[in-house]
């Protein structure tokens, strides 16, 4: 039986930052704690994606806009946005991992086997958004596993079941991407001429299962406007590889056959 | 510029010393039985291939544990042969690892004693020393595809850099080893200058370059890291050897090489830190 390719998307204009999808992930996937610290930037204290944090809401500080929304003209806005794992078409994790413990599930979504990682890292400097992270105190390598476990038994994931505003849909891929961009439409019509989707399909990651409805400049949010799957770097780096190994080679094939006609020193024996 | 208060996008590498000191010793060892094979073929002493063999024998046993101790859990670690990914460049190493520790140590015992060898034993010795050498080429520059090829902003903008480098660091070590086990041959001393000018000719150009992913190469304690490497590796050992002060050139491109793994590394955390860089 072929499985649906599920995916998640999420709009940041609907988002009220109530980190609801972060505790309920938090639960559901029984994720350690991520310590109590302050830092200080806004109303966020995770501040970013991790071993540890696998949904994670930003709070987006913009210009105030006097007028939109009730606000005052000394207050500046807020954008919130629940960033996630993107589960990439073409994933730099699931490339680079040696052990084959990153796989696609039926679902379309990258998966970590916790049975198979090793703990080598390789999937950390590969993913070109910084989500997967190892974990000290566990010592293998975690991020969000799109609830594996509950598609698998026809439920929606943890953190959009506990979305109380819909700012996070599950569901079929290709519905939801329908879904997003009648919301594009809506918006713009309603005058929020800068909502625009993040999904980045023109990249060589190929375009991602989890997409968001953001506001403005993408960089704000900590995504990237061109991101690149570092697969795309084995054939330049393989080359290159290739001809220091011939120049290695035939460098020490030639010296030593000049120098076979050369006088030459032996060492002194080990034990005399 | 913008960015999500300033947090940065990537996570660093979470690699600890292990990892550099086996870039530096995987890469000596691959190049030393390049070093083996070639003096074989060019009809060296047999002292030069018996020492060349042992060091990348020996390279390869201190390999294993170093990249073990480095996992986040080591008793799995035979789970690196549990697939082959051409796509990965740590599966390429670790099957390269695997075949480089087998043929190594083949000819490093076979070839121990070449004077009261039989003639198969010498054979066994040489097949073994030339499959040796052919993982050791891999061995000495597949590390720098291995950080190449990754989201890290000042790996990924060297991505054809770093396999040559890294590999005549390699080459350089290796050569320098034997010289200081007291082989004093014209092969050793002119692969290890032709190390030495290529080191010269990176560090100039890693120096002159302004780009913003480069700047852990410049800049702070990776920058400081990279700098005394580039000198320890290419102009520092190019003077000793031109003055003929071969064996301190020896130390000099051995540490330097050491430092040159460690540099980039380090480097590697920095950039990652690089919100700018990365978005």
């Amino acid at each position: 039986m072929t499985q649906r390719t599920t995916g998640f998307f999420t709009d940041s204009t609907l988002c009220i930052g109530c980190k609801a999808c972060e505790v309920a992930c938090k639960e559901w996937n029984d994720v350690p704690a991520d310590g109590f610290s302050f830092s200080g930037k806004s109303y966020d204290n995770t501040l970013a994606l991790g071993h540890s944090t696998w949904r994670h809401v930003k709070f987006v500080e913009g210009e105030a806009v006097p007028g939109a929304g009730g606000n005052l003209p000394d207050f500046m806005t807020w954008q919130f946005s629940s960033d996630v794992c993107k589960h990439c078409d073409n994933a730099g994790c699931l490339e680079s991992c040696p052990t084959g413990s990153i796989i696609r599930t039926e679902f379309g979504g990258v998966y970590i086997q916790p049975d198979i990682c090793n703990g080598c890292g390789y999937c950390v400097v590969n993913c070109p958004f910084g989500v997967v992270d190892r974990r000290p105190t566990d010592g293998r390598a975690f991020k969000c596993t799109f609830c594996y476990d509950r598609q698998k038994a026809g439920e929606t994931p943890a953190c959009a079941k506990a979305c109380p505003t819909q700012s996070i849909l599950f569901g079929d891929l290709e519905e939801l991407e329908r879904a997003a961009d009648a919301r594009i439409a809506t918006l713009h019509a309603a005058g929020m001429t800068d909502a625009k989707i993040w999904n980045p399909k023109n990249s060589s990651v190929g375009g991602t299962h989890a997409f968001f409805l953001i506001r403005g400049d993408e960089r704000q949010y900590n995504l990237p406007a061109n991101p690149e799957v570092p697969t795309v770097l084995l054939a330049p780096a393989w080359t290159s590889a290739a001809a220091a190994a011939g120049v290695i080679l035939g460098g020490a094939l030639l010296a030593f056959a000049f120098g076979a006609k050369r006088p030459s020193v032996k060492p002194a024996p080990l034990h005399s | 510029m913008t960015s999500y208060h300033d947090t940065p996008l990537l996570k660093p590498p979470v690699w600890t010393w292990e990892i550099p000191l086996y870039f530096f010793v995987g890469g000596a060892g691959g190049a030393a039985a390049v070093l083996a094979a070639a003096a074989r073929a060019g009809g060296a002493e047999d002292s030069v291939v018996r020492d060349a063999r042992w060091i990348a024998a020996a390279g390869a046993t201190l390999s294993a544990p170093l990249l073990i101790s480095d996992l986040g859990r080591p008793e799995r670690f035979l789970n690196m042969l549990r697939v082959f990914k051409p796509q990965s460049p740590m599966s390429v190493g670790a099957w390269t690892l695997a075949a480089f520790g087998g043929l190594s140590a083949a000819a490093a015992v076979a070839g121990a004693r070449p004077s009261r060898a039989t003639l198969p034993v010498r054979l066994a010795a040489d097949v073994a020393g030339l499959g040796s050498a052919s993982a050791g080429l891999v061995m000495a520059t597949y590390t720098g595809v291995l950080v190449g090829v990754s989201a890290i902003p000042v790996w990924k903008t060297h991505v054809r850099l770093l396999p040559v480098h890294f590999g005549a660091s390699s080459l350089g070590a290796a050569s320098s080893i034997l010289e200081l086990r007291g082989h004093r041959h014209f092969a050793l001393n002119a692969l290890a200058l032709g190390a030495a000018v290529f080191e010269t000719a990176a560090a100039v150009a890693l120096e002159t370059g302004d780009d913003r992913a480069s700047r852990p190469l410049r800049a702070g304690r990776s920058g400081m890291m990279t700098r005394v490497a580039s000198a320890l590796s290419g102009p520092v050992p190019l003077a000793l050897r031109l003055l003929g002060a071969r064996r301190g050139a020896a130390a000099s491109a051995i540490l330097g090489s050491v430092l040159t793994r460690f540099a980039w590394v380090e480097a590697g955390k920095a950039s990652a830190n690089d919100v700018q860089a990365a978005l």
